[in-house]
């Protein structure tokens, strides 16, 4: 379970983030909804901890404290980034193994569950590739098997869809629920509306840095409804 | 119909432009560091350099039978200056297309204008700026020297001749491998080679020929093959890497993909051996190599530092030095360790730190060779029996202190703001222990002490 209680962020004193509170119970999707610079992407870099929040809580199952041990909270979430954050000096199959020996995953369980997401991502005849060789969809793919290797108790994702195209988002999409099933509380990012309510169960929309609205997905339609008004 | 501007047109607007562009920059740069006072005190100083012109037709006169010495010589060596020349154009294409085809050139190909004509528009830019520079040195030697003009014309004639002449093969080269770049540096060394010894002018003739004949071959292919990324990246740091406005701005123009070669050995793109070591050793290898200025800057200052001063006579002056190395080799080495846990993708994973210390140890240890050349020299020429226990404490010492160090950036890392306050203070007696060895020997027994403290706050003492 993830807990964000009264965050702020903040960059030369100009706020980021204001207020921010909410939690992601066991094996929930919560779908982080606004417009452009609204603050997502912020969030999730606060909650990984790449960006400092000047107040406030981050929890991962009640015990886990983002100021109590910055390293042991990493090994807890695992973080897909918009723009794909891959080296250039490493190849596809070299990231997963880096991804894998963080997230401390045996060899043969790696091998494993790089079969499935490789196959399922169509990335057979690219493990062996540098990224700047590959596509843009194609590093995104890279990246998001990178994530979805470990098994962590939160996962991040930012803007999951972009750039993939149809049969890799259905695969990802699959991932998500199936992951959701086995109870890891995930937050992700997207403009796709359509994809949020087929596979959120909440939606916290965020406005100039702070919390619009917050509800269930059923109710999201009339939310949306009523902002746009 | 739709009309499009000639190319000569749009090209000339895109070099105006980034001409304007340079002057804007270091118009703001001068604007930066340069006030009433410096502005008027920069007039009389170039009124110096006027008048110091004037004065220099004295100096001239002063070198007369020198510079004439110099003429003579440049007409005898003039076929073997001829045949040694083109190898600098091979040895240029190793690092350098010799063509400046930017990203500016590259967005203008995707417009209606052919690459190729692009491309040759380039050469033809470079050589016109080649006749100029030419012309106005050979000018230059021609009116303020005794330099013979027939001699001057000559010399202007070969850098011109060779320069385009090379143009093509330094482009093709310069995309072949490696292995064909060797096969054809040593092709044409060696006829240099034999031709200095025997007939130069015959040489620098076939020379030329055969370059000739390189161009015609390589004209055919001159498009094929072509790593367009790699020369707009190239021609793009040339062009804007500009050392007066990197220092103004605090912000150094770094190319993208700059350390290209290790990603071509193969042994490098097969998977890991799947062990943190492993994973961790090449991690490193990849940030130092992006820091590479940084780091070589660092190991040369500090040799330096040793070599300078192991020439000095007093003694304490070399052992500060070395105190100096340790001290600053494990503050940088610190540093670097934690930047390299903020950037990239390292920063969203995990990070097992007390692998990445012992794993950036090793290149620690691998980076501390130059420095260790000119200490162990000076050591074994002031030999002892107190030599062996000074290597040793100065040994335990720097691993006693890039332990707290790292441990201090780790607890940094971990948002733990502890500063190791026992840990430092005795880092600083035992560097003052090394001080006090040049004149108290004796006192490098203290490293039992040193392994005694780093028993005691549980740091493994890697024996590398």
């Amino acid at each position: 379970m993830l807990h964000v209680q009264g965050v702020r962020a903040e960059i030369s004193n100009k706020p980021l983030l204001e207020d921010i509170t909410f939690h992601v119970e066991f094996g929930m999707v919560a779908a982080l909804v606004g417009h452009n610079g609204a603050g997502k992407s912020t969030l999730l870099k606060t909650i990984v901890g790449v960006l400092p929040k000047s107040a406030g809580k981050i929890m991962i199952n009640e015990t886990y404290d983002q100021d109590q041990s910055l390293i042991t909270f990493k090994q807890l979430i695992s973080y897909l980034p918009e723009e794909p954050l891959l080296l250039p000096e490493l190849t596809a199959m070299q990231h997963f193994q880096l991804y894998g020996k963080s997230y401390q995953i045996a060899e043969n369980r790696l091998t494993e569950r790089l079969e499935r997401l490789v196959e399922g991502f169509e990335m057979q005849d690219k493990l062996n590739e540098y990224p700047e060789t590959l596509s843009k969809g194609m590093r995104q793919k890279v990246q998001a098997i990178c994530t979805l290797l470990p098994d962590t108790p939160v996962l991040l994702i930012d803007e999951p869809f972009m750039g993939l195209d149809i049969h890799a988002v259905h695969f990802l999409e699959e991932i998500i629920k199936e992951k959701s099933r086995k109870g890891t509380s995930i937050l992700l990012t997207t403009h796709q509306l359509d994809r949020v309510k087929a596979i959120a169960d909440s939606f916290i929309m965020l406005q100039e840095g702070r919390i619009k609205s917050i509800g269930p997905i059923t109710d999201f339609d009339t939310i949306q409804g009523r902002s746009t008004k | 119909m739709i009309r499009r501007p000639p190319l000569w047109d749009t090209y000339l607007f895109i070099r105006k432009n980034r001409f304007r562009k340079k002057i804007k920059m270091y118009k703001m740069v001068f604007q930066m560091f340069v006030d009433r006072t410096i502005a008027i005190y920069l007039f009389l100083l170039s009124g110096y350099a006027i008048i110091g012109l004037f004065i220099a037709g004295d100096f001239i006169r002063d070198y007369e039978a020198e510079l004439l010495f110099i003429d003579k010589h440049a007409t005898t060596f003039f076929w073997s200056i001829a045949v040694l020349l083109p190898l600098w154009f091979f040895v240029q294409s190793f690092r350098h297309p010799g063509v400046l085809f930017s990203s500016s050139e590259d967005q203008l190909s995707l417009l209606p204008y052919p690459r190729q004509r692009i491309w040759w528009l380039v050469v033809y830019e470079k050589w016109l700026k080649q006749l100029m520079i030419y012309g106005m040195i050979g000018l230059f030697l021609m009116l303020f020297t005794p330099f013979s003009s027939v001699v001057v014309l000559q010399y202007m004639l070969l850098f011109i001749v060779m320069n385009v002449l090379m143009t093509i093969p330094q482009w093709k080269l310069f995309h072949t491998s490696v292995v064909m770049k060797i096969i054809f540096g040593l092709f044409f060394a060696a006829i240099a080679f034999i031709g200095l010894l025997t007939f130069p002018k015959i040489a620098a003739i076939m020379l030329v020929m055969g370059i000739f004949m390189l161009n015609v071959r390589f004209s055919r292919t001159l498009f094929h093959d072509i790593q367009w990324g790699r020369v707009v990246e190239l021609s793009d740091e040339h062009i804007w890497k500009m050392p007066l406005i990197d220092k103004a701005s605090g912000i150094t123009y770094r190319r993208k993909n700059k350390h290209r070669i290790f990603r071509n050995i193969p042994f490098l793109k097969k998977p890991f051996t799947y062990t943190t070591k492993a994973i961790h050793r090449r991690l490193w290898m990849i940030y130092f190599s992006k820091q590479i200025d940084s780091v070589l800057k660092l190991i040369g200052s500090l040799a330096g530092l040793l070599i300078v001063l192991a020439f000095v006579k007093r003694d304490w002056l070399m052992w500060l030095g070395i105190v100096i190395s340790v001290s600053i080799y494990s503050s940088v080495i610190a540093r670097f360790f934690k930047d390299h846990f903020q950037s990239d993708l390292l920063n969203v994973l995990p990070w097992d730190l007390s692998s990445f210390k012992k794993t950036c140890l090793q290149w620690v240890w691998i980076g501390s060779i130059p420095i260790l050349i000119p200490l162990v020299t000076y050591m074994l020429l002031h030999i002892s029996f107190w030599t062996p226990f000074q290597l040793l404490f100065i040994y335990y010492s720097f691993l006693f202190l890039y332990h707290t160090k790292i441990d201090h950036m780790i607890a940094l890392l971990n948002h733990k703001y502890e500063f190791f306050q026992k840990r430092h203070t005795l880092g600083l007696i035992f560097l003052l222990m090394i001080f006090l060895c040049s004149r108290y020997p004796f006192l490098s027994l203290g490293f039992v002490f040193v392994l005694w403290s780093m028993k005691k706050w549980n740091r493994r003492v890697v024996l590398a």
